[in-house]
């Protein structure tokens, strides 16, 4: 059982947190891209 | 051929001047012997430890022959034309010095660890020069791709190692089955295998290489 | 894209929810064997993530257009996620099943020296911007796929724990087939992810070279 949760945590928890670092880019992008002046760059 | 041929006397003639590289990369292969004796002097110990030092010789010695063209790479590109021809004359290089370091850590071996590696030098020097060329080919292919990054002496062992962990497997079980005393038959295997990773490396490196060389 | 991002993880819920609590329990291993369904999508992306890599490099050494490269480092990035993923749950599988963490058998040596060697191709990407890292990059990640049937082989002289594979064989399927709906899931949920990722890594990267582009030229 243990082990099985485990598996599952960590797939999941490392997918999670691969996906919130590009979204946490995401952000820093886009508010780089404003300053800048950038009119929705890319979207 | 003669471009390659040239290349590798300059390279040779400024080594033999300086002798940089085979001092260092001399000293340190002879230390790594000594630690490992020291550690585990039993004959069964003696391929890993062979091959822990090469591996170790070459990485230092490797990021060296790239250092020395740092400034000149367009020149040596000019002058070559080639990027397939600058590979083939350093990683001949390399291998020059990898395989002077083998000859010369080898009655180290024997007398450290076990007599057969003198006493079998005949048959060992197929697994040496096979595995040898697999280390130079990989090196040079990645001492040239990352002469330019900051760090490299530290980069290259991390790339190239893994890449060429085949050899290293390979080498370090033929070796110590030659040293064991079986025939040089009985790994035949082992090197089908090395020949097939030096072949596959050079084409390859010398297709990419003319990609390495740019500025 | 935000639909195909939405999609997996629904998808990969639904997989997940059948793994644990549809799917029939294994006589032999037990529970354990339920990490079947993430093992084994995580290495089939894995690879298919290596292939991009590869693919993805020699177009960029080939025609030199910035989005070829873009795309091998959002794949590279992915395939590295996704061996992780395969490494830590083989792991965990072995343990209770082979009653070991690790064992030098062909498979897991190869997948361990992909890591390695990727995780290399991050860090020359980090090292050295621009094309000449780009360049560096592309002839790695091109040798690295190439040295694949080598690890492989010289894994082979020690011999080995690993099941032969069990569900893409020539024979059909040896799973029963209550377990192939949820593993069918879960592999598409796994290579949607992928893809949803790759495109908004990719985008990323385009937006920040653009952006780049306009602060030189300003």
């Amino acid at each position: 059982m243990g082990y099985v949760a485990a598996a599952y945590t960590v797939v999941v928890g490392l997918v999670l947190v691969y996906a919130l670092t590009l979204v946490a880019r995401q952000r820093f992008i886009d508010e780089m891209a404003e300053a800048a002046g950038m009119e929705e760059a890319g979207r | 051929m003669r471009t390659i041929r040239l290349l590798v006397a300059k390279d040779l003639r400024l080594e033999w001047r300086t002798r940089e590289i085979t001092t260092t990369v001399g000293l340190l292969a002879l230390l790594l012997v000594i630690v490992l004796a020291a550690v585990r002097p039993e004959p069964a110990a003696a391929a890993s430890a062979m091959w822990v030092t090469y591996a170790f010789a070459a990485t230092l010695g490797f990021t060296r022959a790239f250092a020395l063209e740092r400034d000149h790479l367009t020149g040596l590109r000019l002058a070559a034309a080639d990027g397939g021809v600058v590979f083939l004359g350093k990683a001949l290089v390399n291998w020059v010095l990898l395989a002077a370091v083998q000859a010369a850590s080898l009655p180290a071996f024997g007398a450290l660890f076990t007599e057969a590696a003198l006493a079998r030098a005949g048959a060992l020097a197929a697994p040496l020069v096979l595995g040898g060329v697999g280390l130079a080919v990989v090196g040079t292919l990645f001492g040239g791709l990352i002469v330019q990054a900051r760090l490299r002496e530290a980069l290259l062992p991390l790339l190239m190692l893994p890449v060429a962990l085949p050899v290293l497997i390979a080498a370090t079980s033929a070796t110590a089955a030659l040293l064991d005393g079986a025939p040089l038959r009985a790994v035949g295997g082992q090197l089908q295998l090395l020949v097939a990773f030096d072949i596959l490396f050079v084409t390859a490196s010398w297709l990419l290489f003319e990609f390495v060389l740019e500025e | 894209m935000r639909l195909l991002l939405v999609a997996a993880t629904l998808l990969m819920l639904v997989g997940i929810t059948w793994a644990l609590l549809a799917a029939p329990t294994e006589v032999f291993q037990g529970l354990p064997q339920r990490i079947m369904y993430l093992h084994v999508p995580a290495v089939i992306t894995a690879y298919s993530a290596l292939l991009v890599v590869f693919a993805a490099s020699a177009l960029y050494l080939w025609t030199r257009q910035a989005r070829w490269d873009r795309l091998a480092h959002g794949a590279a990035e992915l395939a590295v996620l996704f061996i992780t993923a395969t490494l830590a749950t083989g792991a965990i599988w072995g343990r209770p099943v082979w009653g070991t963490w690790w064992s030098w058998d062909a498979r897991l040596t190869t997948t361990l020296i992909l890591w390695f060697i990727y995780v290399g191709y991050l860090i020359v990407r980090a090292w050295a911007p621009g094309s000449r890292g780009a360049r560096a990059a592309a002839v790695i990640g091109i040798v690295g796929v190439l040295d694949i049937p080598l690890i492989h082989w010289s894994a082979i002289v020690l011999r080995t724990l690993h099941p032969q594979p069990t569900v893409f064989r020539p024979e059909g399927p040896a799973l029963p087939a209550s377990m192939l709906p949820p593993l069918g899931i879960n592999l598409a949920a796994f290579l949607l992810l992928f893809a949803a990722l790759l495109l908004l890594r990719v985008r990323q990267e385009r937006t920040l070279a653009r952006l780049v582009e306009r602060l030189e030229g300003a």
